[in-house]
């Protein structure tokens, strides 16, 4: 059973339908009783990082989710999901984050030239560069296009990084692992059908 | 061309039936919008872009069902416009399935609600969709709304950049001269303008033939192509859009 962390923030309508889709059992949950039950978190976010945060505090659900993460259990972060997972976010202020991923939440333009015409926010679908496979995703998997909607990153160790997206000249992570801790920066739900090939072959290697 | 572009398949839709609109007035009706989505979509679309044009009260709920049939019958991304007017509007079409929505008239009449839309939902979630009409007596372009019965006064590149600081993540520029016209897309519209936004543009209108993809192979930062007539009435498909695309040098999305 996946926990879907429910927070208050965004819009998970397609996650849902993704994990339907691909026959994953879940449930949308707040509560501790049923997350410490799961055997997978999926920490959705969507929107800005300090609404989110903030959010995540009020509830108390940093804490139950960083509790499970200790003691083993896999947990997903997709979108401002994986950035939660840095220790700050310098979106709109400085922002707290879980802490669970040394890193922080920087915005695109950081990375580009003032000269460079690149856009904001990052949209559109791109295939990822692969460094490593420690997620055990299939060959046929990885060269797909995934589906990008953000206009910050995160900067975090290379250690870390599985994989990352190109804009324009420039790359940044697009996939990060660190244990049980793994972080999606585009939207598997919204990609088609690669995006739920990809989720179903994450899910696994996190039952594993 | 650095990131793929987006093929957009525009369906307008009234009344629960997918529209072909004629420069915004006269219309015909095509068929069931759920059909075309899903065919769409099995044929590569990028994103699916479902305008409601005679958006009213009335209506509302038939939208909201429509959209919602649409999200289960596809997995990409979901725009929608049309008749959005409140914080309460957008919350309906998010819950049932929109990714993003398109805002035109509402942002006149309140500026505000961008402010608090991109607070809550995040600012890529905001579409503005800009109905832009050259205006040849003063020799600009004009932001036009309600499906270009209403003038907003604004110069597009001015009325832009003022919705960009309050919070809208990417625009939808629809050429009112050649909507429906199978004209061509506005090459002079769409070069003065993408050069001078510093988000992503959706750009629709007019496409009339895949020689048009020619002609755009040179303009740079396009980010995307809305597509109505020329899908709707089987004069091409999203694959051989793409295929010619690359056969010019842009990058597409093939799977």
């Amino acid at each position: 059973m996946i926990s879907i962390i429910d927070y208050g923030v965004g819009n998970i309508f397609n996650i849902k339908k993704c994990l339907n889709n691909i026959g994953e059992k879940f449930i949308v949950t707040n509560s501790e009783r049923i997350i410490n039950d799961s055997n997978i978190i999926l920490l959705p976010g969507v929107g800005s990082f300090g609404y989110a945060s903030k959010m995540l505090r009020k509830t108390n659900l940093d804490k139950i989710i960083k509790k499970n993460v200790k003691k083993g259990k896999f947990l997903i972060g997709t979108c401002v999901g994986m950035q939660l997972l840095m220790d700050q976010s310098y979106e709109k202020g400085i922002h707290t984050g879980l802490g669970l991923i040394s890193g922080q939440v920087e915005h695109l333009k950081n990375l580009y030239s003032k000269k460079n015409e690149a856009k904001y926010p990052c949209i559109g679908y791109s295939k990822l560069n692969f460094v490593k496979n420690n997620l055990k995703i299939k060959n046929e998997t990885n060269n797909k296009c995934f589906y990008f909607v953000h206009s910050y990153y995160v900067n975090t160790n290379k250690k870390f990084i599985i994989a990352n997206n190109k804009y324009y000249d420039k790359e940044y992570p697009a996939i990060i692992q660190k244990d049980n801790i793994i972080g999606l920066q585009f939207h598997f739900e919204i990609s088609g059908n690669s995006g739920q090939k990809l989720i179903s072959e994450i899910i696994n290697y996190s039952k594993k | 061309m650095s990131v793929n572009l987006r093929i957009i398949p525009r369906l307008d839709i009234r009344n629960n039936k997918l529209i072909k609109p004629y420069q915004f007035e006269g219309v015909k009706e095509i068929g069931n919008p759920i059909t075309f989505a899903k065919k769409y979509f099995k044929n590569n679309a990028d994103e699916i872009l479902i305008m409601d044009v005679v958006a009213s009260l009335y209506n509302r709920n038939n939208k909201i069902d429509i959209i919602k049939k649409i999200s289960k019958e596809v997995s990409i991304p979901i725009i929608v416009g049309g008749g959005i007017r409140s914080l309460e509007d957008a919350d309906n079409l998010f819950k049932n399935g929109a990714d993003k929505i398109a805002l035109n008239t509402a942002v006149l009449e309140n500026p505000n609600l961008i402010k608090k839309l991109s607070n809550k939902y995040g600012s890529q979630s905001i579409v503005l969709s800009i109905e832009a009409k050259r205006n040849s007596k003063n020799n600009y372009w004009e932001a036009l709304n309600n499906n270009g019965r209403d003038h907003t006064g604004y110069e597009i590149v001015e009325w832009a950049k003022k919705n960009i600081k309050l919070g809208i993540g990417e625009i939808l520029l629809t050429s009112v001269d050649n909507d429906g016209t199978l004209k061509g897309l506005d090459i002079n519209l769409i070069d003065y303008f993408l050069d001078k936004i510093s988000i992503p543009t959706i750009v629709s209108g007019g496409m009339k033939d895949l020689e048009d993809i020619n002609k755009i192979k040179n303009i740079k930062n396009l980010n995307a192509i809305s597509v109505g007539s020329l899908l709707h009435y089987k004069k091409t498909n999203i694959m051989k859009i793409k295929f010619h695309a690359k056969k010019y040098k842009i990058n597409v999305r093939i799977k």
